[in-house]
Formats: C-alpha cells, sequence, structure tokens
C-alpha cells in the first residue's frame, strides 16, 4: 500500500467511480478504433486501392493507429482505476489520478467532518444510482476563495445514499471512540 | 526510402514502449492488495504485443525496395 495504517486503524471500505463513468469514456474511443474502415471506404472511392503497396501502407498506418489508440485506452482505465477514496474508521484518503503524470493525495481526519451532501443530478445518474458526496469539512475559509476549497468531494460514486448513511456511521463512532478516550 | 520508412517506424514504437512502461509503472507503484492492476498490465501487454507485432509485419510485407 502507498500508504500506512496509523494503530487501531482499520480500512473500512475503498470507494471508485461508478463503472456507468468509465463505459461512456471507453465508448468515445470505440469510433476511433473503426476510424481506420471508414477511412478505407473513402479512400476506395477516391483512390485505387487494389495495389499491393496502397493496401499495405493501409493496414501498417491502421496497426499503428490501433496501438496507439489501445495505449489511451490504457491511460484512461489508469485514470479511472487509479482514482478512488479509502474511507477508514479515522480518516478518509482521497487519491486523484488527474493524468498519467499528475496525482493528488489527500487524507481527511473525521475530526474535522462537518457535514455529508448528496447530489444527484440528471435522469441518466438517478437511474443507473451514482453520484457527486460531498464532504464539508472545518477549516480556516481563506479571503478571497470560495467555499468549495473547504468540500472534500467523491466523485460520481455508486449508491451515494449508503455511502452517506455509513460515512455518518462511522463519524458518529469516531466521536463516541473519541469522547471515551478522555 | 527504406531507411527512413525504417526510422520513423522505430520512433513511434519507442514512444510507444516508453509511453506503455509509464503506463506498467503506475499500474506497479500503486499496487493494492486484491485489486486489478496485474490483470490489467496483463491485458496492456497482451494488446501492446498483439498490435506492435501486426505493425512489424505488415511494416516488413511493405514492398520498398532496400537498396
Amino acid at each position: 500500500m502507498f500508504f500506512e495504517l496509523k494503530p487501531d486503524e482499520k480500512i473500512i471500505i475503498c470507494l471508485r467511480r461508478h463503472w456507468f463513468i468509465l463505459t461512456l469514456v471507453i465508448l468515445r474511443l470505440v469510433p476511433l478504433f473503426i476510424l481506420p474502415a471508414i477511412a478505407w471506404f473513402f479512400l476506395s472511392l477516391r483512390f485505387d486501392m487494389s495495389a499491393l503497396f496502397a493496401q499495405k501502407l493501409f493496414w501498417l498506418l491502421s496497426s499503428l493507429w490501433w496501438l496507439f489508440i489501445w495505449g489511451g485506452m490504457a491511460v484512461l482505465w489508469i485514470n479511472y482505476y487509479l482514482d478512488f477514496w479509502v474511507v477508514t474508521n479515522q480518516r478518509i484518503i482521497s487519491t486523484s489520478q488527474k493524468a498519467l503524470f499528475r496525482r493528488e493525495v489527500s487524507e481527511l481526519s473525521f475530526s474535522r467532518v462537518q457535514d455529508l451532501t448528496v447530489k444527484v443530478k440528471g435522469v441518466i445518474k438517478t437511474f443507473v444510482n451514482y453520484g457527486d458526496l460531498e464532504i464539508r469539512t472545518a477549516g480556516t475559509f481563506e479571503a478571497g476563495h470560495d467555499d468549495t476549497t473547504n468540500i472534500f468531494v467523491f466523485q460520481d460514486i455508486a449508491d451515494p445514499y449508503e455511502i452517506q448513511n455509513l460515512l455518518s456511521g462511522i463519524h458518529r463512532d469516531f466521536f463516541k471512540n473519541a469522547r471515551g478516550n478522555l | 526510402m527504406a531507411t527512413a520508412a525504417l526510422i520513423i517506424f522505430n520512433f513511434l514504437i519507442t514512444i510507444y514502449i516508453v509511453f506503455g512502461l509509464a503506463i506498467l509503472y503506475h499500474l506497479k507503484k500503486y499496487r493494492w492488495p486484491g485489486d486489478l492492476n496485474i490483470e490489467s498490465a496483463l491485458l496492456f501487454i497482451a494488446g501492446s504485443l498483439f498490435f506492435i507485432i501486426l505493425s512489424i509485419s505488415f511494416f516488413t510485407s511493405l514492398p520498398i525496395p532496400i537498396v
């Protein structure tokens, strides 16, 4: 693991964005995969593609095209799969893979959690059951900044209402234990 | 002409391999017990090898005079 658990800390749940998000992203690449077939159709209308050199060159360029699309799909998978939130009984760890060489890891203790808001906007999100869970945190609001700097967002997670209830329970237990230790 | 084609082809394949190694590095570095990182890496390697071999076979079959 890339982070170490504290004593008495245990992982409760690991969350990722809903699989539907990955499907939408991958679906955008499908037209690019079939682009060589479309190009072949239009090229054969305009040029003589029966020559051996033209055919071989076309398939060479197509295979290189597919190779790079395959690489692009792998990057999209990494951006999806390495973007996750780990909820433990003491804190929330967020890892955000923005691009291949851009990664942000942040953590939030349950002692700073103030309120939880679920946002499910739109027909698709409602029926597929995914949405954003916003965690408003206690902290200094800086002048000139909007209040979004104090919001921790679980973006496009599955079953956001259940996760909200789960986090509420963990938050309650966290404070119960903290009071018990005093 | 054959030399120029070979240089361009090698350049593109080298870029892809560097890019692929970066992807595999990420999958190895951020492994998680019970995750799909190893399966993803194997699938990525298999697909990449398939398309690289396909490209090489089309490249070598190009009717370009070697001289």
